[in-house]
């Protein structure tokens, strides 16, 4: 393969990179605060194009304003779907939520089927986005240097949250030991509602940058990335945001080089990739930047 | 009430079952017999699922992808050389699958030995971690069975999948493995490795530190629960006919969940009355996705609708009915007899 | 020096536990420093210590819930270092936790039977085809269960589920669970927490009785001096880790370092 092609799938693997790594991140962020699997989080990022698809088709607004609202109703969505279906469990076994997450997943999912139609959709692309940029031998989509500008900004924006703001400095508290900060005074609820906000607006950011790329969205698009983010939290250690995005970031890489330099291989990619996830767990069991956890008796 | 009694009291019930399977086989209306089969195949289902999570409490989701081994496995094996011929058109079948033929008993538990080992392949490695993460990986799990089956096409023939099957499935090898799951199961969990299990679920730590070793006894559980879930998946490939990658998807895994949670987590009885309930539920809602004439206004059917009111079901039980609709009652033969004579009493 | 009060219980002057150089570090802290001991049979050990002193550390150190990081442990003439925790367990080494860990989900009876599983010798497929080799381990475990309920005198409790008895039958609980895996040491994670003084007082007779009648070795982890200073011959006094006192209840009621640990930590309990 000649360096341009190589390139070129580089810069594709990157921003798919991007959009696993900011699903994922979206995902450990909610699991860092609540200890949850969120396994609704795939079909949030589902919801979050269509609300853009219904948004800009019905209401006839514009791309960027579809989107925005989008993000804003899928935040909305999140923060519903914790008080409905996480926050009156919060005082049992984790097994509940577990269950309820599960639940509320195949609850999106046949919602959308009788709601939206289990045909498949064309998800609005605007001009800028279609194009492709000619650089000398290297063709590059536009929507990957889009997606990869735009992640970088999500990313910076979720650090400034985390790091500057109280809300943040509130959720890093709630992610470390759960009871002590009730007692700090840290509003729970309120704390517990914006990281959901949050996760889920990542999600819906991935979602536009997913729909860009593949433009036909339909009721059970998020199983496939939403699974993407759990491996790829579970390989870059669960608890650490920074493990999830370069789990997700390796995820993508893989995704895309593998069928591109191993063309034979391309049906195996899944089966490597749950290799790769059983590897990692064998050796290093709390994932490549997972805290060490011990028990006390 | 002496074991001896008991053993009996169930002989007889198994007796009664088989005389009703005998009528069945011969009188019975072919689509309803057709409910009562898928109907016992997910009572296989559920009730060893609830061996991995309600008694265990680990949380598998892989239990579609070890249906899919048992089906296929089991599939190619009792399919005829002609049958396989014709399905695999695209890519020829390796050898010597293309030759061999065997009876359905054998192919049957073949695909359940199969799913087992990838049980204990999946369980050994991932046993270890924390119980959340267990239900992400057997969920990849499943799915890169999926994703796997679907570019196999020379063992698996693909999205393409197996068409033509032979319905060998019938009403007394579904119930028959129905018993033989449900007795297997519910030695296991009477017996001592039944409470180590239970430990296990209740406080891991403690049982660590009363001699027990998780990791065998969880592995344990994995293997057994994947052994009956290959063999359902190879009940139901026969009796549907034709088997392909993605009807065993994590939305299969879903309405098993939906069971053991409905019947009761660690129920063996909830899961069977459950599973063959459910089993006539999808059939009964059909009518919702079927276009409605009310007084003299069509509305059409929606599709999806079943599976729709399905999850809010299940989102009702686990939101209000975390015990499941059962709770934590089993039927024994001692209570049933108490049921009884507490009757008697009131009656004086 | 210290001196070794020789109990008639002693059977012989066999070393059960040893400890050499043990220490424990959680990243930069160290919870446990240099911690040696040598337990002989039948001894009754007392540790002490105020709160955070390393006292379950230790427990959780012998039990491997944890490795150690330096040092080594021996149990009958074995290294136990590096062996997992339920081995450790097999090998004859039975716990009870400071924060009662039953099954909540099973009955008194339950929880006991459950402990016998350690030593089940029948396999699976014994157990499920009910095999003569199981029915007797069956029997026995039932059996055994029957006695140990009564030793404690909760065999009337036997069909309720186990988090619905009061709190210091829990504990009784717990540790007629720790015996039915057939222990040669028990360690006893602070057995009197949240006892009255008459409580406090059966729990003595207790815990004399089974070392006697289950011919144990005990190492009891405690706040509550009237148990310590009743039933102990020897204590040892654990402060951030470092063994500051090890002798005769006499001699650490008497140890300045001992009182300047504990002063004002209002550890006598009314």
């Amino acid at each position: 393969m000649d360096l341009s092609l190589f390139l070129q799938h580089m810069v594709n693997a990157i921003s798919l990179g991007f959009v696993f790594g900011l699903v994922a991140v979206g995902y450990a962020l909610v699991y860092g605060v609540v200890k949850l699997v969120n396994f609704a989080h795939g079909d949030v990022f589902m919801m979050a194009a269509y609300f853009m698809f219904y948004t800009s088709l019905i209401f006839g607004a514009p791309w960027l304003s579809a989107v925005i609202l989008g993000i804003v109703f899928t935040s909305l969505l999140g923060v519903g779907i914790e008080k409905v279906a996480y926050k009156p469990l919060r005082k049992y076994p984790r097994i509940n939520s577990l269950v309820s997450s599960i639940g509320m997943s195949f609850l999106l999912q046949n919602f959308a089927v009788v709601v939206f139609g289990g045909i498949q959709r064309s998800f609005p692309v605007p001009e800028p986005m279609t194009k492709t940029i000619v650089l000398g031998e290297i063709r590059v989509q536009a929507v990957s240097i889009y997606t990869i500008i735009f992640s970088i900004i999500m990313v910076l924006i979720l650090t400034f949250i985390l790091q500057k703001t109280k809300i943040g400095l509130a959720m890093r508290i709630l992610s470390r030991d759960f009871d002590t900060a009730r007692l700090m005074g840290i509003n729970v609820n309120r704390t517990i509602s914006f990281t959901f906000a949050l996760g889920s607006a990542l999600a819906a950011v991935s979602a536009v940058f997913w729909a860009l790329r593949y433009p036909q969205i339909f009721p059970f698009m998020g199983q496939y990335p939403g699974s993407r983010a759990f491996i790829a939290a579970v390989v870059g250690g669960i608890g650490s945001l920074k493990g999830a995005l370069i789990g997700g970031f390796v995820l993508g890489l893989l995704t895309v080089l593998i069928p591109a330099m191993f063309p034979e291989y391309s049906g195996y990619r899944e089966a490597f990739i749950f290799l790769l996830l059983v590897l990692v767990l064998i050796f290093k069991p709390n994932g490549l930047f997972g805290l060490e956890a011990g028990e006390k008796a | 009430m002496k074991r001896s009694t008991r053993i009996l009291l169930s002989i007889l019930l198994i007796l009664v079952v088989y005389i009703f399977v005998f009528f069945a086989e011969k009188y019975m209306d072919p689509f309803l017999k057709r409910i009562l089969n898928t109907g016992f195949i997910y009572v296989i289902l559920a009730v060893s699922l609830n061996l991995i999570n309600g008694f265990t409490g680990q949380f598998s989701l892989g239990h579609a992808g070890f249906m899919a081994i048992g089906a296929y496995t089991s599939a190619l094996l009792y399919m005829s050389p002609e049958n396989k011929l014709s399905n695999f058109f695209m890519e020829p079948l390796i050898s010597p699958l293309d030759q061999i033929q065997l009876p359905f008993f054998w192919a049957i538990i073949i695909g359940g030995l199969m799913a087992a080992l990838m049980g204990f392949i999946v369980g050994a490695p991932t046993l270890r971690v924390r119980g959340d993460y267990l239900a992400i990986v057997t969920y990849g799990f499943s799915e890169i069975i999926r994703s796997l089956f679907n570019n196999l096409q020379n063992i698996t023939n693909g999205p393409l999948g197996l068409k033509g099957l032979p319905t060998y499935t019938n009403l007394w090898w579904t119930v028959s493995w129905a018993v033989i799951t449900i007795i297997v199961i519910r030695r296991i969990v009477d017996s001592s490795y039944g409470r180590a299990l239970k430990a296990i679920r209740d406080d891991e730590v403690a049982a660590e530190n009363l001699g027990i070793n998780l990791f065998k006894h969880k592995v344990l559980a994995f293997v057994v629960g994947a052994f009956f879930a290959g063999v359902a998946g190879g009940l139901l490939g026969s009796l549907l006919m034709t088997i392909d990658p993605n009807s065993f998807s994590i939305l299969f895994t879903y309405q098993i969940i939906t069971i053991i949670l409905l019947g009761g987590l660690g129920n063996i009885t909830g899961s069977v009355i459950v599973g063959i309930g459910f089993a006539f539920l999808m059939e009964g809602l059909r009518f919702v996705e079927m276009p409605m004439n009310i007084f003299g206004i069509t509305i059409p059917g929606i599709l999806g609708m079943r599976m729709l009111i399905f999850s809010i079901l299940l989102m009702i039980t686990i939101l209000f009915f975390r015990q499941g609709l059962f709770g934590t009652r089993e039927f024994t033969w001692e209570g049933l007899v108490r049921l009884f004579t507490k009757r008697k009493v009131k009656q004086q | 020096m210290t001196e070794q009060k020789i109990n008639q219980n002693t059977k012989s002057k066999e070393t059960v536990l040893k400890m050499e150089h043990v220490t424990k570090r959680f990243g930069g802290l160290v919870a446990v420093s240099d911690f040696n001991l040598d337990l002989k049979d039948g001894e009754l050990l007392g540790l002490i210590g105020p709160n955070g002193a390393g006292k379950t550390t230790i427990f959780n150190l012998i039990t491997h819930v944890f490795p150690a990081s330096e040092g080594k442990i021996e149990f009958l003439g074995r290294d136990i270092t590096k062996l997992k925790t339920d081995k450790i367990i097999r090998l004859g080494i039975a716990r009870t936790f400071q924060n009662i860990r039953l099954f909540g989900n099973m009955t008194v009876k339950e929880n006991i039977m459950t402990a016998f599983h350690a030593h089940l010798k029948s396999d699976l497929f014994s157990a499920v085809a009910f095999l003569p080799n199981y029915q007797k381990e069956e029997e026995y475990i039932q059996t055994m269960t029957q006695e140990l309920m009564m030793e404690l005198g909760i065999e009337h409790l036997a069909d309720y589920k186990s988090t619905s008895l009061p709190y210091g039958l829990q504990r009784k609980l717990e540790i007629a669970r720790a015996l039915a895996t057939n222990p040669r040491l028990l360690l006893l994670d602070e057995p009197a927490a949240g006892m009255n003084p008459d409580e406090t007082l059966e729990l003595n007779e207790l815990i004399l009785k089974i070392r006697e009648r289950f011919k144990l070795t005990i190492i009891v982890i405690e706040h509550d001096m009237k148990v310590i200073m009743n039933i102990c011959e020897r204590i040892v006094v654990l402060d951030h880790g470092v063994t500051i006192a090890e002798g005769t209840p006499e001699e650490i009621q008497r140890n300045p370092l001992v009182i300047k640990a504990y002063l004002g930590a209002g550890d006598e309990d009314a």
